[in-house]
């Protein structure tokens, strides 16, 4: 059964009369770490937020198709409710900051305040959570006393408390340094491992070829392509929405330009399958 | 659990039976003394006694030394102005109290003066015995437990915890634009003239940073109407719950017999 299902998908804001998102269908399985690209404005956010029931639900404008987490629409649920399934991570980790707790291992408790759970189970779950993003050393720091990428860490953190089957991450490196990047895409896989479902929108191409099982590319709105990040990230497909491959692709193309490489290998987009290629 | 100061707040964390007293019960202090000085008519000497109870409990609070650093700054150039002005010139004055060179200065005027003077340090340093001693995140903590909206316990209060972001982010700004050969400085009206370039990106910043909080929020179930738990622990007892009223039906009590006579 599929986790998530979007039908006929389109969405434009209010305001606005190009769709952000058009006729967008996809079906992603449980478990799955799906990677979403595109430039500017190619819809991933809007995809994200549709997911996690932002839009229709905060953000109104026409809502054409069916999004389904877990076979219930999310129309037919209001935001908590969908904060059972989906849990989302934004871009700017300082603004995911409640501003209403005193303490990092407060502000982790508090989506788990917000739900009823006990204190007991809270003070357990925190402190697992705190251990996993490696924050255990700041628990009892203000939150705006940590660094852009110990933020960003505890935005997931504040994601993870809550236990949600799906982990929506719109962009979340965005303000981190790669080892930052490096260490959130880790956290992910960990949680994928744990059967967590992951739809992350990312600019960063060689760790979406790392850790990514799937790619779907998004070009103004329209979903143009959705495959294995290897087979999507080294494709002409890049050029039409305006993404470079990544410099392993780059590389490796130069090589069979230059004769060093056979036209039959596939082309690497990540450091692992260059490495297995040249080492044949 | 607790924080390193953070110094957008006001509050200044120590270990003292004052940091440990629920928010509301400072709170209904605050409402008892404004209410004993202002509406109770109390003479200078029980407003001298006050103040001197405040300054006990401050000392016990260990919060004597920041107390008056804020004290003193507000109060002195008050002190010079009001006494300077009603001791010549309060339209109550006939006793001469002390006469410098054929220039007198009123007993009535000067105690007028004294008095206002005392109520207003008695205001200003319980309000100060409060914000000095109570997290932000305690007083939001509190709102909520009594079942309030969870919307107007942020409205209260998180205003006073998104300061040192919105400090950090004036900053920011500020060094981007001076980058970009904007002058800060100078006089009144050169400031004036560089503020719009540096107010505009915040506001947009903030605005951005209010819809992307919103949305945070609204996922962790901010607005959720299942019951709530906490887990931060606000010590309270039966004994402050006690106190809490006595206070406020005191201060009740005394606003009611001023108003009906």
């Amino acid at each position: 059964m599929h986790q998530v299902i979007t039908n006929s998908l389109t969405y434009s804001y209010p305001g606005t009369e190009q769709p952000a998102l058009n006729n967008v269908t996809v079906q992603i399985g449980a478990g799955e770490f799906v990677a979403l690209i595109g430039a500017n404005k190619s819809g991933k956010s809007t995809f994200c937020y549709a997911l996690a029931g932002v839009v229709p639900h905060l953000y109104h404008g026409e809502l054409k198709g069916d999004v389904l987490i877990a076979g219930t629409n999310n129309k037919q649920r209001s935001i908590s409710e969908i904060a059972l399934h989906v849990g989302l991570v934004l871009q700017r980790p300082e603004s995911q900051m409640s501003g209403i707790r005193y303490t990092v291992f407060e502000e982790v408790a508090f989506g788990l305040e917000n739900r009823g759970i006990s204190r007991e189970k809270m003070i357990e779950k925190v402190t697992t959570v705190l251990s996993l993003l490696g924050l255990e050393s700041v628990a009892n720091h203000s939150p705006f006393e940590l660094s852009g990428g110990q933020q960003q860490r505890l935005a997931l953190a504040t994601v993870f408390a809550l236990d949600p089957d799906i982990i929506i991450l719109d962009e979340p490196t965005t303000f981190l340094d790669p080892q930052g990047a490096e260490l959130v895409f880790e956290s992910l896989s960990q949680m994928q491992q744990q059967g967590k479902t992951i739809v992350i929108a990312e600019q960063r191409l060689d760790l979406i070829a790392h850790y990514a099982d799937r790619v779907l590319a998004f070009d103004n709105g329209n979903l143009v392509r959705d495959g294995r990040p290897q087979e999507v990230l080294t494709s002409s497909t890049m050029q039409k929405i305006q993404l470079d491959w990544t410099r392993y692709t780059q590389v490796a193309d130069l090589a069979r330009k230059r004769g060093l490489l056979q036209e039959s290998q596939p082309l690497p987009a990540s450091l692992g399958q260059t490495v297995k290629i040249f080492s044949n | 659990m607790q924080a390193n100061n953070d110094t957008a707040t006001l509050f200044i964390n120590k270990d003292s039976w004052l940091h440990r007293l629920h928010p509301f019960t400072k709170l209904a202090y605050i409402l008892l003394t404004g209410t004993l000085v202002y509406a109770g008519s109390m003479d200078w000497e029980w407003i001298a006694i006050l103040i001197l109870f405040n300054i006990c409990i401050l000392i016990s609070g260990y919060l004597l030394k920041e107390t008056f650093r804020v004290v003193w700054r507000v109060m002195l150039p008050l002190t010079l102005f009001m006494v300077g002005i009603h001791s010549f010139l309060y339209p109550g004055n006939s006793t001469i109290l002390v006469s410098f060179s054929g220039v007198a200065i009123y007993q009535e005027g000067f105690f007028f003066a004294l008095t206002t003077l005392e109520r207003l340090l008695v205001v200003l340093m319980t309000s100060l015995v409060f914000v000095f001693s109570t997290h932000p995140a305690d007083l939001i903590m509190s709102i909520s437990q009594t079942g309030k909206s969870p919307s107007l316990a942020y409205l209260i209060g998180s205003p006073l915890l998104l300061l040192a972001g919105m400090r950090e982010r004036i900053k920011v700004i500020q060094a981007a634009q001076q980058a970009r050969g904007l002058h800060t400085g100078g006089n009144i009206f050169k400031r004036f003239y560089s503020l719009a370039p540096l107010i505009l990106p915040l506001v947009t910043g903030a605005i951005v940073e209010v819809e992307q909080r919103s949305i945070a929020l609204e996922v962790r179930g901010f607005k959720s109407t299942s019951v709530k738990t906490s887990i931060r622990i606000l010590p309270d007892s039966t004994m402050q719950r006690l106190a809490r009223w006595f206070m406020a039906m005191i201060a009740g009590g005394m606003v009611i017999s001023k108003l009906i006579g």
